[in-house]
């Protein structure tokens, strides 16, 4: 969750209501195709509204497929410290595909086809001390194996 | 010289999108908003294309590499998209692929699309970072305006012009250049400005002042091609053909032999002279009704009235003066503004230019419209005075 010692990794990812995260996309306001991330206007060449309005996806989702990143990817890629992590595509209810780090589990216990929820957790701490807060995806409680 | 392709190639549709800076769209977006325009024209159904050429130059601020931004912006049908990339000449370049698909048989209908984004960097000036890692070394400190204005300065010398006589009519180009874009809607600067504006503007680099350097911009223009013959099943009646397009790179002589004197782009006139040849244009004055030059600064359009044999040499500031290329001219040169004030998403000018053309030819461009133009040229110079990539288009009404 944001707080005065956190800050987002990119401003406009996510957003926290009411102790809720969810992640921040748009909508046409014409044809109701979903983006993430958020963008300014319907972009669907087959639609010929232009408006998209932010909207809030998931927060849950289903595990579509997954695998453990096992070397440390180049800069800027910011997580520090860096341990092997795993990271998979996650179906929300919109109907958009999102990948993402996969939290909540080891590595290698994903399942596809779990229910997942997204959680923020720290990526790295900042020169000010604030922890970089990053969107991850993690297996529903009662699934996890 | 082989045939080429003299109207073996019809423009069907063709859409530009709004230049500017615009904060409201993406690369995918001014893609969409040209593509919308253009297959609308063409009147046709996306899945009627078989093969698309995308050019973009700056990669790094505008889409990313390879096909895939246009494939994905645009939902292709899984059909070849090839990226090209010729620096200022970059939006041609996609033209010449689509157009010579269509001319070699290989499709029946080809998209070209040029595209940039790049007012996000927050710099006026072009992104600095794309010169490779040996060019600082062996040009040091070059800028594009610095690179440009010793055109001027060699102009001035080798035709015993005064400067102030031809900065006088360097401000007469961008005088015209703006009186030209309050009248086109999709332009990205519609100002009005005097000729002493443009004489008194704060230097950039001697002797161009702000008024004689274009700007950058956001935007999109594409081109959908086929042939003559599929163009008329289509039920089209007015139809616009390419004549020539013609492309000439520097070989390295003007930047390391004082042979070339610094006043002329020698690719331009190589390029010109293929490309008439090309079209069967015998005497381009009598002939162009309209042409769109690469104006990046006034002293730049200024040469090229020589370089495209329009205007004698040491002739070109009095005939600028004069009005020859005003709208009212007999040649009118940048009737949509030009790069000066219609914009400059590099990627995407070429195909903008040929736009303008395809426009005028039709009898569509509004408040701009020339009387019954039959004939245009759009040309691009990539790169710098020294070391370029010069490109040629002539467009013109087919006859039934």
């Amino acid at each position: 969750m944001p707080t005065p010692t956190s800050i987002p990794v990119v401003d406009g990812l996510f957003d926290v209501q009411d102790g809720a995260p969810a992640l921040v996309g748009a909508k046409c306001t014409a044809c109701g195709t979903h983006y993430f991330p958020r963008r300014a206007r319907c972009s669907n060449p087959a639609c010929n509204g232009a408006e998209a309005a932010p909207v809030r996806l998931g927060p849950r989702g289903v595990l579509y497929s997954w695998s453990v990143q096992a070397y440390r990817p180049p800069p800027l890629f910011g997580m520090d410290p860096w341990a092997p992590y795993a990271i998979g595509l996650v179906d929300l209810p919109e109907g958009v595909r999102v990948m993402a780090m996969l939290t909540g589990a080891p590595p290698e216990a994903f399942q596809i086809g779990s229910p997942m929820q997204l959680r923020l957790e720290p990526l790295r701490v900042d020169a000010d001390g604030r922890e970089v807060l990053t969107w991850k995806f993690a297996p529903v409680a009662e699934h996890v194996a | 010289m082989a045939h080429g392709i003299r109207d073996k190639v019809a423009i069907l549709g063709m859409g530009c999108s709004r230049f500017g800076e615009r904060w409201d769209a993406g690369p995918d977006d001014l893609m969409v908003e040209a593509f919308k325009e253009a297959l609308a024209d063409a009147g046709l159904e996306r899945d009627r294309i078989e093969a698309a050429w995308l050019g973009v130059f700056y990669q790094e601020q505008s889409t990313s590499k390879s096909g895939l931004p246009l494939s994905m912006a645009l939902r292709l049908p899984n059909v070849p998209v090839t990226r090209v990339e010729n620096l200022c000449a970059t939006g041609t370049e996609a033209l010449r692929g689509a157009a010579y698909a269509v001319a070699a048989g290989a499709c029946d209908v080809a998209l070209a699309m040029g595209v940039e984004k790049l007012k996000d960097t927050g710099f006026a000036g072009l992104p600095e970072r794309t010169k490779g890692t040996f060019e600082d070394l062996w040009q040091p400190g070059f800028t594009p305006p610095g690179a440009f204005a010793q055109l001027g300065a060699a102009y001035a010398a080798k035709h015993g012009l005064p400067m102030d006589e031809l900065k006088r009519a360097m401000a007469h180009v961008s005088w015209k250049s703006h009186e030209n874009a309050a009248l086109n809607p999709k332009a990205h600067l519609r100002n009005r400005i005097t000729v002493e504006q443009a004489l008194n503007a704060p230097m950039v680099a001697y002797p161009l002042g702000t008024y004689d350097c274009c700007g950058v911009s956001d935007g999109a223009a594409c081109a959908i091609v086929t042939t003559p013959e599929i163009a008329r099943s289509l039920g089209k009646r007015d139809l616009v053909t390419i004549k020539a397009l013609q492309l000439a790179p520097s070989n390295g002589v003007e930047m390391g032999h004082a042979s070339w004197d610094g006043a002329h782009t020698p690719t331009t006139r190589i390029a010109a002279a293929k490309a008439y040849a090309e079209a069967g244009v015998q005497d381009p004055r009598a002939e162009l009704s309209l042409i769109e030059v690469h104006d990046c600064f006034s002293i730049t359009e200024l040469v090229l009235m020589e370089d495209l044999g329009l205007s004698e040499p040491g002739r070109a500031a009095f005939d600028v003066r004069d009005g020859r290329y005003d709208r009212d001219g007999a040649i009118p040169c940048q009737v949509d503004g030009g790069l000066k004030c219609f914009g400059h998403p590099v990627g995407a000018s070429g195909l903008r230019m040929v736009y303008e053309v395809y426009t005028q030819l039709l009898g569509r461009a509004g408040a701009r419209q020339l009387s019954s133009p039959t004939l245009g040229l759009t040309h691009n110079l990539g790169g710098i005075p020294n070391r370029n990539v010069a490109s040629i288009s002539i467009l013109g009404l087919h006859a039934a």
